[in-house]
Parts: C-alpha cells; sequence; structure tokens
C-alpha cells in the first residue's frame, strides 16, 4: 500500500527520504549564490557546435546567460535571459551548481537545464516548436559540454 | 517554458504525434540505486495522445506517491520520430520540481530541480538519477 501523499497540503513536509526536515543542517540557504558560474564557456565540441559559447553574467543572486548559437543548425543570437531556478548541491545548501532557464526564440522555445560537474558547464536543452500541427518537425533533446573560456 | 502541472486539467498537456514512436520511453522505470533516498520509481504511460509521468518517493515503510503530471516528449533531432527524452513538471505545494530525462545506453537519467516554497529553510537543490526499464507489466493500482 502506498503512503497518502496529501499533495496540495502545505503540512506535507517531504515526499522523499532525503528531503527529510531533521536532515537540515545549519547552513542551508534560501538562494545559492550563482557566483560560480560567471564568466564565458566555450563549447568541447569544435566541430559541430550547436551552441558555440555561453556568457554568465552574476548580478547578486542573479544569473543572466547569452548564447551564441552556430548560425547554422541553431540560431546565432539568442538573447538573454534569467535564470528560472538555482540550485545547490543539496537541502543543505552552498553554492549553485545548476540552474533552469527558458529561450523564447519565436519559432521554438527552449527549456535549459545546466550543472557544473568536473569543471564543465554540461547544459541539456528541451527545444520544443510552436507551430504544432505542421508535424514536420519533433521537438528534441540535445545536450552540450562548456568548459571555461581562457580568457574568462 | 512549458511548466504543465499536476493535478491540473490535461488540456494542458501536449498533444503529440500519433505516428511518434513511444516504445524506448513507455513503462516501468526503477532507480538502479536499491538504496535511493530520492526518486525509487518513475512510471511513464499513455492515455490517447497524451503521456504522464508518475513518480515514486522514496519512503519507508512505502514509497511516496506524487501523483501523474503531463508529459512532453523529445526526439533527438528534429527530422525523428523516436522519442528518448521527456520532461515534466510538479507543483506539490511545498515544493515544485522540474524533471528532464534523457535516455543514454538503455538507462533513463532523470535529473531534478527542486524548489522549496514553505518555510522549512531547505535550499532548493539539484539531482540526477539513473534507471532502467522493469520487465514487469505497468501495474499501479
Amino acid at each position: 500500500m502506498l503512503q497518502s501523499s496529501g499533495l496540495r497540503s502545505f503540512d506535507v513536509k517531504h515526499l522523499r527520504a532525503q528531503d527529510r526536515l531533521e536532515r537540515i543542517g545549519a547552513d542551508a540557504r534560501l538562494s545559492p549564490s550563482p557566483s560560480e558560474f560567471s564568466g564565458t564557456w566555450v563549447n568541447t565540441n569544435t566541430d559541430a557546435p550547436g551552441i558555440t559559447y555561453v556568457t554568465c553574467t552574476v548580478e547578486g543572486n542573479v544569473l543572466r546567460l547569452r548564447l551564441e548559437g552556430n548560425g547554422s543548425s541553431e540560431p546565432s543570437g539568442w538573447g538573454e535571459a534569467t535564470a528560472e531556478l538555482l540550485c545547490a548541491a543539496s537541502i543543505h545548501g552552498g553554492p549553485a551548481m545548476s540552474f533552469i532557464a527558458g529561450f523564447d526564440l519565436g519559432f521554438k522555445k527552449v527549456q535549459a537545464g545546466a550543472n557544473l560537474n568536473q569543471g564543465l558547464l554540461v547544459i541539456a536543452f528541451y527545444h520544443s516548436f510552436q507551430n504544432n500541427g505542421e508535424g514536420s518537425r519533433s521537438n528534441y533533446f540535445s545536450r552540450e559540454f562548456f568548459h571555461r573560456a581562457a580568457w574568462s | 517554458m512549458s511548466n504543465p502541472r499536476s493535478g491540473e486539467s490535461t488540456s494542458t498537456a501536449v498533444t503529440i504525434e500519433r505516428t511518434l514512436d513511444l516504445s524506448a520511453l513507455l513503462g516501468d522505470w526503477r532507480n538502479t540505486n536499491d538504496a535511493a533516498t530520492g526518486i525509487a520509481r518513475l512510471l511513464l504511460t499513455q492515455a490517447g495522445d497524451q503521456i504522464f509521468a508518475r513518480i515514486f518517493g522514496a519512503g519507508h515503510p512505502d514509497p511516496f506517491d506524487w501523483g501523474e503530471a503531463p508529459a512532453e516528449v523529445f526526439a533527438e533531432i528534429p527530422e525523428s520520430m523516436q522519442p528518448t527524452s521527456f520532461t515534466f513538471y510538479y507543483d506539490l505545494g511545498f515544493m515544485s520540481v522540474w524533471l528532464q530525462t534523457y535516455l543514454a545506453k538503455g538507462v533513463l537519467v532523470v535529473v531534478s530541480f527542486t524548489r522549496f516554497q514553505d518555510s522549512s529553510g531547505r535550499s532548493n537543490y539539484f539531482g540526477k538519477e539513473f534507471f532502467f526499464r522493469s520487465q514487469n507489466p505497468v501495474a499501479v493500482k
């Protein structure tokens, strides 16, 4: 038998064992700092990158992103987006090591989920075309890896 | 950004093409780590032209059933009709969770972005877990 989750109730404190309240440390922070992302990131794939550069700008606890596409399979200019959610590595807090951001390119919307791993910025892109009904293209997923620019 | 919310009208679910081959994704996915404290199990089912994800959080003595959430599927390239990833979203009141997935060599990688919306002091956090597809028929109720 499954536990009753009470999904809409605020008195529910956890729905995973790892989220139990008694595990909270004293250093838990509500707004992880995104400073680890600051700078320019270059795609590790020099042959066929979809996104060539990512530029991260940090102001306080706000992270802004600018993406540069290859200009062929992906548009060159993606404009600027602000990270909608910054996440630490655990409920105990610490610096932000991941984020979610959304881009609206008109003909498609892209949800990006990123995380830092071994010095790399790993970004998963979920592309949703806005021309539902034409049926000629599928929404698609891509995942790219970026290293810090030497000048960053 | 698409934020389908659990429990809302199914009209918020993204309509999928009937010609998409979902066979690689549909089913009962179990965490590769028996001692996982995050997501123990994930079901992906199809109802008509929509698909739904359902999470079971690790818990004792029984797992926590998060209920169903509409999911959006993605192929590897725009020309493909075989989705290899999907995303979905839960707003559970005290927390909301964005989930992004992708298949890699038969393993379903599930990445979660959790935002706590209560006053518990828990930090928003990132998680990554790995799942294999169970050979057992999907049966929940």
